[in-house]
C-alpha cells in the first residue's frame, strides 16, 4: 500500500480552490477515509471565515506599496491559503486577521498538523475508530462555535451600522439572511434527530459560510457606503455569492 | 439636495414586483408601456416633479482597443461593441423636482466627469452632497448611458442602482451593480458579473477562462457559454444553465432550484448544492461520469444505469432513495450533487 503523509497534501490549496479537478478528486478520495484532513479542511474554512468578525484596522499608508514590492521580488507562493484582498477596505480586516490567525491556527489547528502519518486509503485501524469519531465530532462542534461567533460578531456590526444601506438593499439583503437562518436552523435539527448524517453536517456548514460571506459583504458594503464612496461599492459585489 | 436612496426604484420594486407578461424575459428589459407604466409616470410626476433632462455626448479616440472604465451611482449603463477606433458616451441626466429652478439647478450639478489617459476612459458621476434638508427629500436623480467601444476594448462597468449590459466586446468585461440586473452578451472576456439584488445573464460567451456570475436574490442564467471554469451562486434564486461547456462548474443556491441541461466535459468536474432547492440535471451526452448524489429529506433519482459503490454505500434506501454513488461509463467526469430537502434528478436530455 503506497502512504503519504498527510502533511504533504496540498490541504491549503485545496482549500484556496486552486488545485486541479483531478487533484482535488485525488484528495478528496484520501479525505474519504481521513478524518483527520477532513476535519483540518473544515477548521481552515472556519478560520478564513472567522477572520472577517475581527477589529478593523488601519495599515500603514506605505504598506501595500512595501508588500506589493515584496511579491514582486519573489517567485510564485507555492501555497495560498487565504485568497488576497481584493478590496482595499478589506486591508484592515485582513492585517487583523492575519494576527489573530497566528493564535488560532496555533492553538485550534496544532492537534490536526502533528506528523500523522496516514495510509493513503485512510482507514484507520478499528481500535482507534471510536477515537476518531469523538475527535471529529468535537472538531465538527469546535467548527460550528467559530462560524457562531463569526455570525454574532457581524451581526452585531450588520444591525448596528444597517442605515448605512438603501432600504431596499437592506430589505434585500435581511430577506436573504432569514433564508440562510432557516437553513441552518433546519440543519440543526436534522443533526438532533441524525448526528452522524454527512448530507446534513454539510449542509449545516454550507449555510454557515453562505451567512458568513453574506454577512461580510454586508459590512463592507455599509462601510463603503458611510464613507460616501458608493461607487466605489460595485467592487465589493464581487465575492458576494460565493 | 438629491436624496440618494432612489425612492423610484423602491416604488417600482413594489409595483413591478410581478412584471406584465412580456415586459422582463430572463433579465433583458423591454421597453414598458403598458397602462400601468403610464401610470407609474402620473404617480411619480405628482409625487417628485416633472422629470428634466440633460443630454451629454462625449467621443473619445482610443485606437483599436483601450478601455472604459465607468462608475455610475443611479441608472441603466449599456455598452457595445463597435468597429469604431473610439469610444462614445452618451449620458442622459435625469432629475425630477417640483420646483423647475430648482431641477435644473440640481441637473447642472449633477455631474459625468469624463477623464482620459491615453487609451483609457474613466467616467464617474458625481453628486451634489445632501444638504440634508427635510424639504428637499422627494427628489431623485439618474443618469442613464448607452457608451460604444472598440470591439477589442477593456470594459468596467460599477453602479448602484440600476441595470448594467454589455454587449459584443472581445475584452476583458467585469459588470457589477448592487441593484438591477446585469447581462453580458457575446462576451469573450467577461470575468464577473454580479449584483444583489436583480438576475444575471450571460448568453453566447465563448472563449473565457474562468467566469463568475452572482447575485444574491435574483436568478442566474446562462446559455451557449463555453469557458473553463464557471461559478454561479445566489442565495434565494436560481440557477439556469442550458448549452454550456465548462471544464469545471460550481453552482449553488440555499433556497433556488438549480437546472443544468448541457453535456459533461471528458475528466470534468460538477458540483451543484441547493439546501432546499431541487437540482435537476439533464445531460445532452453519454460521457462518463462518477456520481455523488444526496439529499437528507428529498430524494434521488437516475435515468442513468450507475453501478454503485460496491462498499455497500452506493444507494440508501428507504421508502424513498436518498443516495447515489456509483459510476456511470467511463467515471471520467464526477458529478456531485447534494441537496438537504429538495429533489435531485439526472436524466437524459
Amino acid at each position: 500500500m503506497t502512504t503519504v503523509t498527510c502533511q504533504e497534501l496540498p490541504i491549503a490549496a485545496y482549500v484556496d480552490g486552486e488545485l486541479s479537478p483531478a487533484e482535488e478528486r485525488t484528495l478528496e478520495r484520501h479525505m474519504e477515509g481521513c478524518p483527520t484532513c477532513r476535519a483540518l479542511v473544515a477548521d481552515l474554512r472556519t478560520v478564513r471565515a472567522a477572520a472577517f468578525t475581527l477589529d478593523r484596522l488601519e495599515p500603514p499608508a506605505d504598506l501595500l506599496a512595501r508588500i506589493q514590492a515584496r511579491v514582486a521580488a519573489e517567485p510564485r507562493a507555492s501555497a495560498r491559503l487565504l485568497a488576497w484582498p481584493n478590496t482595499r477596505g478589506a486591508w484592515g480586516v485582513w492585517l487583523a486577521a492575519a494576527a489573530a490567525l497566528l493564535v488560532t491556527t496555533s492553538i485550534g489547528l496544532a492537534p490536526l498538523l502533528g506528523p500523522a502519518e496516514m495510509p493513503a486509503t485512510g482507514l484507520a485501524p478499528a481500535a482507534d475508530q471510536a477515537s476518531l469519531v469523538d475527535s471529529v465530532q468535537a472538531d465538527l462542534q469546535a467548527a460550528e462555535q467559530h462560524y457562531d461567533r463569526a455570525i454574532q460578531g457581524l451581526e452585531r456590526i450588520a444591525r448596528s451600522d444597517s442605515a448605512e444601506l438603501d432600504p431596499q438593499i437592506a430589505a434585500v439583503l435581511q430577506k436573504n439572511l432569514q433564508v440562510v437562518d432557516q437553513a441552518i436552523d433546519e440543519s440543526r435539527a436534522a443533526l438532533k434527530t441524525q448526528p452522524a448524517s454527512s448530507t446534513a453536517q454539510e449542509g449545516l456548514f454550507e449555510a454557515m459560510r453562505t451567512k458568513v460571506a453574506l454577512l461580510q459583504q454586508t459590512v463592507e458594503l455599509i462601510n463603503e457606503m458611510r464613507k460616501g464612496n458608493q461607487a466605489e461599492a460595485g467592487r465589493l459585489m464581487q465575492d458576494l455569492s460565493r | 439636495m438629491i436624496q440618494r436612496r432612489f425612492p423610484l426604484s423602491v416604488l417600482i420594486l413594489v409595483i413591478g414586483a410581478v412584471p406584465s407578461q412580456g415586459a422582463m424575459t430572463h433579465g433583458l428589459t423591454i421597453p414598458d408601456d403598458t397602462p400601468r407604466a403610464a401610470w407609474l409616470e402620473r404617480y411619480t410626476e405628482a409625487r417628485q416633479g416633472p422629470e428634466q433632462t440633460d443630454r451629454v455626448v462625449q467621443t473619445v479616440r482610443v485606437g483599436a482597443g483601450g478601455a472604459l472604465d465607468l462608475s455610475n451611482i443611479s441608472g441603466d449603463v449599456r455598452v457595445t461593441g463597435t468597429n469604431a477606433s473610439e469610444i462614445t458616451i452618451e449620458a442622459v441626466k435625469r432629475v425630477r423636482h417640483k420646483d423647475a429652478d430648482e431641477a435644473r439647478r440640481l441637473l447642472q450639478q449633477l455631474r459625468v466627469d469624463i477623464t482620459t489617459v491615453g487609451d483609457r476612459v474613466e467616467v464617474r458621476t458625481s453628486y451634489p452632497r445632501r444638504s440634508g434638508s427635510s424639504g428637499e427629500r422627494n427628489i431623485s436623480a439618474r443618469v442613464d448611458y448607452t457608451v460604444s467601444v472598440p470591439i477589442r476594448a477593456a470594459v468596467t462597468i460599477k453602479t448602484i442602482s440600476g441595470d448594467a449590459a454589455v454587449t459584443r466586446v472581445d475584452g476583458e468585461v467585469r459588470a457589477e451593480t448592487v441593484s438591477g440586473d446585469v447581462s453580458v452578451t457575446g462576451t469573450p472576456n467577461v470575468t464577473s458579473a454580479r449584483t444583489v439584488s436583480g438576475d444575471v445573464t450571460a448568453r453566447d460567451v465563448v472563449g473565457t477562462a474562468n467566469l463568475s456570475l452572482g447575485t444574491v436574490s435574483g436568478t442566474v442564467f446562462a446559455s451557449g457559454l463555453q469557458a473553463r471554469s464557471l461559478e454561479c451562486g445566489s442565495v434565494s434564486g436560481d440557477i439556469r444553465l442550458s448549452g454550456i461547456q465548462v471544464d469545471r462548474l460550481l453552482a449553488k443556491s440555499v433556497s433556488g432550484d438549480i437546472e443544468f441541461g448541457a453535456a459533461l466535459a471528458r475528466g470534468g468536474r460538477y458540483d451543484f448544492g441547493s439546501h432546499s432547492g431541487d437540482i435537476r440535471i439533464a445531460l445532452t451526452s453519454e460521457a462518463g461520469f462518477e456520481l455523488d448524489a444526496s439529499t437528507f429529506s428529498g430524494s434521488v433519482r437516475s435515468d442513468f444505469p450507475v453501478t454503485l459503490r460496491a462498499d455497500g454505500g452506493g444507494r440508501q434506501r428507504t421508502d424513498t432513495t436518498r443516495t447515489i454513488r456509483g459510476s456511470f461509463g467511463d467515471a471520467s467526469a464526477l458529478l456531485s450533487l447534494k441537496t438537504f430537502s429538495g429533489t435531485v434528478v439526472i436524466s437524459r436530455n
